[in-house]
């Protein structure tokens, strides 16, 4: 669909992951979902996201170190960070990384992040 | 039972201890929803499409106690039948009693194992909840009773627990 926003959800907790998706298809996104960041990265390289909602901690690569790539690349997604760390310095290293922006999951309900991701 | 994973949401506000439990999980192939707070895990379960097949449930949240938690879930007829399992640092009678009375299916002193011994409790749980819903047996190792049979949430259970 021509103005279909494609969004990729990086979250290795499966029910989250699909709650997400639902929630974002539902919204009109065309959705991809990769469980770890070393699928995330080869997703980002391979196609064209106009977002990415990134979970922190994960396997294979964690959040930290897939900034790290996605900010190298050409052309970097807009970057939704989702954690369940709610220390400042995290938020300040995913913001310094290129994060768009840093939502602490215990106190951000899913409709917030869905609508955030309605701005880009 | 479903071929699927079984699902286990882990409401613990520290997070460090939150990482690692939902680590251990699921390195033994359970699929976990982890939330550090009790309004998150309200949250997620307003917007899953399956439930999960338990929650591990500490007694001292940031945002609410293990009574409100118990409280929400029984307010809402969706969920009032997801087994709640508490584990906590603290275990007065009158708190097991509560929570027990409120429908949590058992009571977990931290203290008193490891965190893999909780896991492998967790695990059996499931295991024979989905075995057989209708009348899930006590669990080896408890160390408080756990009701025969889901009952409303306000009748008591039939033993009152012994302080763990």
């Amino acid at each position: 669909m021509a103005g279909t926003k494609n969004i990729l959800i990086v979250e290795d907790e499966k029910p989250l992951q699909h709650a997400l998706e639902l929630k974002l298809t539902h919204e009109g996104f065309n959705v991809t979902v990769a469980s770890n960041g070393a699928e995330c990265v080869d997703k980002v390289k391979n196609g064209s996201y106009d977002a990415v909602l990134l979970d922190l901690i994960m396997p294979e690569l964690d959040g930290f170190q897939v900034l790290e790539q996605l900010k190298a690349m050409p052309v970097m997604p807009a970057v939704f960070v989702l954690s369940n760390l709610s220390q400042h310095e995290d938020e300040e290293r995913v913001l310094a990384l290129g994060a768009r922006k840093f939502f602490i999951k215990s106190d951000t309900p899913l409709t917030t992040i869905v609508d955030e991701v309605k701005q880009i | 039972m479903s071929q699927q994973n079984p699902t286990i949401m882990v409401v613990e506000d520290e997070t460090l201890l939150l990482q690692a439990i939902t680590k251990k999980l699921k390195f033994s192939n359970m699929d976990v929803l982890s939330c550090a707070s009790g309004q998150q895990a309200v949250d997620y379960l307003n917007n899953l499409d399956e439930l999960p097949d338990a929650v591990w449930l500490d007694y001292y949240l940031k945002d609410m106690n293990g009574l409100a938690f118990m409280q929400e879930l029984k307010m809402n007829p969706k969920w009032q039948n997801i087994p709640v399992i508490v584990v906590s640092n603290s275990a007065s009678p009158e708190k097991v009693h509560n929570m027990l009375a409120l429908g949590a299916r058992k009571y977990i002193l931290k203290a008193e194992y490891r965190l893999d011994e909780i896991i492998g409790m967790i695990r059996e749980f499931i295991s024979d909840n989905s075995a057989a819903v209708a009348a899930p047996t006590p669990l080896a190792g408890a160390t408080t009773p756990v009701p025969q049979s889901p009952e409303p949430a306000s009748t008591p259970p039939q033993d009152p627990p012994a302080a763990a």
